[in-house]
């Protein structure tokens, strides 16, 4: 298992053009000045590019020179964007399309957070952290990110976010964005190891599911030798409609609850499903993230 | 092993993919499952499959493929048995001697030929078809019938009194041949002589089952007779017989020939004659007159009816003939010799004359009609309704059909031609000789009435004129030409059918000797005297009723099987053909067999649930 799906140069080019979503996505409402947000400083004017969000526009600037451009502030403190990538066997196993697409979201999100001035670190973790890279702070690292990313993870058992978490955000002097990419299948609690990483001086946390369509309705009918990825648990059962739909049920029933949870603490949770095409799945995820501003 | 429908083989060759498809559907799979810790407790909780789930989902797989196997056998309508073994179509030949009673005067060996034949009917297999036929009344059942079926109505059939009639029954063989080509004709007889002549040349699949007679001892019988007062002067006859012992080889036994007329003896003879011999006995000149002629073969033996023959002798009548010939001394010789016939020569160059003569001999010349009865000779240019075609000299090969009565007792062997002459024969002329392929002679009727014998060379022309069988020939010529009309016959055989010219006008018919119930009003094809003895037409008229004589003269009916000597015990009937393999047609039964097999298979599907849902 090895290499990132292929990104075309035309996506990174409309990656390249919607950047501006990226600044929402690292770093959410507080880019709006929020109330009760640290003050900003205005640092210039820039182009528009598309995908830049319209609420940004100078629009008296606009009516004297009938073009578009931007207000850019000076964040009062720089934020590192961790990219937490879930390499556990659940994610690894089989031809590994769940990390591989993870990786390849990885890459794209490194991309946006160079070109947005966000210094990048990459971690991996299973049951624990198993390996953090960068930080990268120019858009000129991001093929060193990109290869970083094709490597092969090294191996890991479990899934335990907060064993990951607890290096990355402990004793941090710089406020840290954190993206977990990640299938959702975690027995440890994930929800409250994040609100631990917030409570710790984390800046901002967002959940991108992989979603594997496998994964949220097995085939159980018949006779099946039912195994868990991630340990030596088995189970021999000969399931029936009922008991199949049964299964479906719970499994929707636990990531609804994760989406409730991650909701309560602030958290954003976006779905990138595996089955589509990468690139597309992609951008439809991103511009949900970071829906268009009110008129 | 076989099958009715080839379907069959490809339903059998689909149960395997079916077992495949059930095997794949049930082989174990496993699978990682992302999900594995939220779907534990759940699994934990409904889906555990018990310690008896495998072998019972093994035996419920093995019996759903037996199920699905015996209803593809079915489906393709399996039949057990030896697939290289067809089903059989089998004729019996149901027959017995009607004449052959035993002391209480039932039929003798009834009971052994239906016990014989159901016997044979049993052996068959189930898809075997059997065809029941009785040479005394025909075909029974109406058609082919399942083994069990023919036994049952072989065991429920009754003896009739009719005789056998062996020809009407190889026609009806023949033509059941022809339709159903039987892979076997069984002929289950006591008397296998009287079949075996008409089966020699049929092929394997026509058999004789012989069934011991019970009424069979030493059968001492009179086998042929003939009465010849046409070769006697009037109230005078020859008689010749023929006499044999058919019964098993042992010491020669003295018989007795008596010769009654009207009761009275008039001539006896004693000779000895050893199983298996034939005698010939002659008395060649008796003064009878007029009355009713027996002659008695004694000592009575256990089968009485071939030991007499009967024969009316009537007064003489001279029947007035004519010849017409311009020179032909051995013919007129010959005519003359008979002194049943009062001839008168007429030259054919002094014209035709006019006759009332009932026998017309033209020498060399055409008659002028076809009025009375005509021996024709050689006419050179034909006559009226036969062409002449030319000359054909010194023919050198002359075939007969000896069996013709006209020819009887006559030899061609010496015959040589100079000179045929050949002629175009109609229809209704019967060639009993040939030369080279052309007509010797020829006898028939023309014009409807008239018998025509045509000889169609010149008795000067041969020596064969100075060979005893010419006199003869002539003889028999004369006799058929003077014979009376059919309707005043009165001397029959067993088996013979009434004349129809009678038929008609019968109200019944008795055995006049008593002993006898009435005979039945018809048989297969019109009345058939059944048995030997005086029989007594019972007409609307006087003129047709009368007394008939009936004699048996049949060597097959007098020589029976294997007779038994009385201090032997009788042997049981023969064992019947050795069972072919069982095979029978086992649809229902694999039916059955698939619907047992699926309720046993839902009685042993292992239950997979143990709680509710959630």
């Amino acid at each position: 298992m090895s290499g990132l799906l292929p990104l075309r140069p035309a996506f990174l080019a409309r990656l390249d053009a919607a950047r501006g979503l990226g600044w929402r996505l690292f770093r959410g409402d507080q880019a709006l000045g929020a109330p009760g947000a640290p003050p900003e400083e205005f640092e210039g004017h820039r182009p528009y590019f598309p995908g830049d969000d319209v609420r940004w526009i100078d629009w008296s600037l606009f009516a004297r020179r009938e073009e578009f451009y931007v207000k850019v502030f000076r964040a009062d403190e720089e934020v590192e964007v961790v990219l937490l990538l879930d390499a556990s066997p659940s994610m690894t196993g089989g031809r590994a399309l769940k990390y591989r697409t993870a990786a390849a979201a990885g890459a794209a999100l490194a991309r946006l957070a160079l070109l947005t001035d966000h210094p990048v670190r990459v971690a991996r973790y299973a049951g624990r952290l198993l390996d953090v890279a960068g930080p990268w702070r120019s858009p000129d690292d991001i093929a060193a990110v990109q290869r970083h990313l094709a490597e092969t993870p090294p191996r890991g058992e479990g899934t335990n976010l907060a064993q990951a978490l607890d290096p990355l955000v402990t004793g941090r002097q710089r406020p840290v964005s954190l993206v977990m990419l990640t299938d959702g299948f975690q027995e440890a609690p994930l929800v409250s190891a994040l609100l631990q990483a917030l409570a710790r001086g984390a800046r901002r946390a967002a959940l991108v599911r992989v979603i594997d369509p496998d994964d949220l309705s097995p085939a159980l009918r018949g006779r099946t030798v039912l195994r868990d990825p991630e340990g030596p648990g088995r189970r021999d059962l000969f399931a029936d409609r009922a008991l199949e739909e049964a299964a479906h049920r719970r499994i929707a029933h636990h990531f609804q609850l994760l989406g409730e949870a991650l909701a309560g603490i602030g958290a954003p949770l976006h779905e990138l499903p595996v089955g589509r095409p990468f690139e597309e799945a992609f951008l439809d995820m991103l511009r949900a993230a970071a829906p268009a501003p009110h008129a | 092993m076989g099958f009715t429908s080839p379907s069959g083989l490809l339903l059998l060759a689909a149960v395997p993919i079916a077992a495949l498809l059930l095997l794949r559907r049930l082989r174990r799979r496993e699978r990682p499952a992302a999900a594995f810790f939220l779907l534990r407790d759940l699994v934990d909780a409904l889906a555990l499959l018990p310690r008896s789930f495998l072998w019972r989902q093994r035996l419920r797989v093995a019996l759903f493929l037996l199920a699905l196997t015996c209803a593809a056998l079915a489906a393709g309508g399996l039949v057990l048995g030896n697939a290289d073994d067809p089903p059989q179509r089998v004729v019996i030949v149901l027959d017995h001697l009607a004449l052959r009673r035993d002391a209480e005067g039932r039929p003798a060996d009834w009971q052994r030929v239906t016990e014989a034949a159901a016997g044979l009917a049993r052996n068959l297999r189930t898809d075997d078809r059997v065809l029941v036929v009785r040479p005394d009344t025909g075909l029974l059942g109406g058609g082919p019938l399942q083994p069990r079926q023919a036994a049952t109505l072989i065991a429920g059939l009754r003896p009739s009194a009719l005789p056998s009639d062996t020809a009407a029954t190889m026609d009806l063989l023949a033509l059941l041949e022809r339709i159903h080509a039987p892979s076997l004709v069984a002929v289950v007889t006591p008397s296998p002589v009287r079949w075996r002549p008409h089966i020699a040349d049929r092929g394997p699949a026509w058999r004789i089952l012989p069934v011991p007679s019970a009424a069979a001892g030493t059968n001492h019988a009179i086998l042929d007779a003939e009465v010849r007062p046409d070769l006697m002067r009037a109230g005078r006859v020859a008689l010749f017989f023929r006499v044999g012992s058919l019964g098993e080889p042992g010491p020669a036994t003295d018989l007795g020939l008596t010769v009654t007329l009207d009761g009275r003896e008039i001539a006896r003879r004693s000779f000895r004659l050893a199983p298996g011999e034939t005698r010939a006995e002659v008395f060649p000149d008796l003064e009878t007159g007029a009355g009713l002629l027996e002659v008695a073969l004694s000592p009575t033996d256990a089968f009485p009816d071939d030991n007499h023959f009967l024969t009316p002798v009537r007064e003489r009548v001279t029947v007035p003939a004519l010849l017409v010939t311009e020179e032909n001394p051995p013919l007129e010789a010959a005519l003359r010799a008979l002194p049943g016939l009062e001839l008168t020569v007429a030259r054919a160059s002094a014209g035709v004359p006019g006759s009332k003569a009932v026998v017309r001999v033209y020498d060399g010349v055409a008659p002028p009609g076809l009025a009375g009865n005509l021996l024709v000779v050689a006419p050179p240019e034909g006559m009226h309704g036969i062409g002449y075609r030319g000359d054909l000299p010194f023919p050198s090969v002359v075939r007969a059909d000896t069996t013709h009565f006209l020819l009887q007792g006559v030899s061609l062997a010496n015959l040589r031609v100079r000179r045929l002459l050949s002629y175009e024969v109609p229809s209704g002329l019967e060639v009993l000789a040939s030369a080279d392929g052309r007509p010797l002679i020829a006898a028939g009727r023309m014009g409807g009435k008239s018998r025509l014998v045509l000889l169609a060379f010149d008795p000067r022309d041969t020596e064969w004129v100075y060979d005893p069988s010419f006199p003869i020939l002539v003889a028999n010529i004369a006799a058929w030409l003077a014979e009376s009309p059919e309707g005043s016959r009165s001397s029959f055989v067993v088996g013979d059918f009434l004349p129809q010219d009678l038929a008609g006008d019968v109200r019944g018919i008795v055995d006049s000797a008593g002993g006898r119930p009435p005979a039945p009003p018809g048989g297969w094809g019109g009345f058939r005297f059944p048995a030997p003895g005086r029989w007594r037409i019972e007409g609307r008229t006087s003129q047709s009723s009368g007394e008939v004589v009936v004699n048996l003269l049949d060597e097959s009916v007098s020589a029976s099987q294997a007779p038994q000597p009385p201090d032997r015990p009788a042997a049981p009937p023969p064992p019947p053909p050795a069972p072919r393999p069982f095979r029978a047609e086992a649809r229902n039964l694999f039916l059955a067999a698939a619907l047992v097999l699926l309720l046993l298979e839902q009685l042993v599907a292992p239950p997979l649930r143990a709680g509710r849902l959630p």
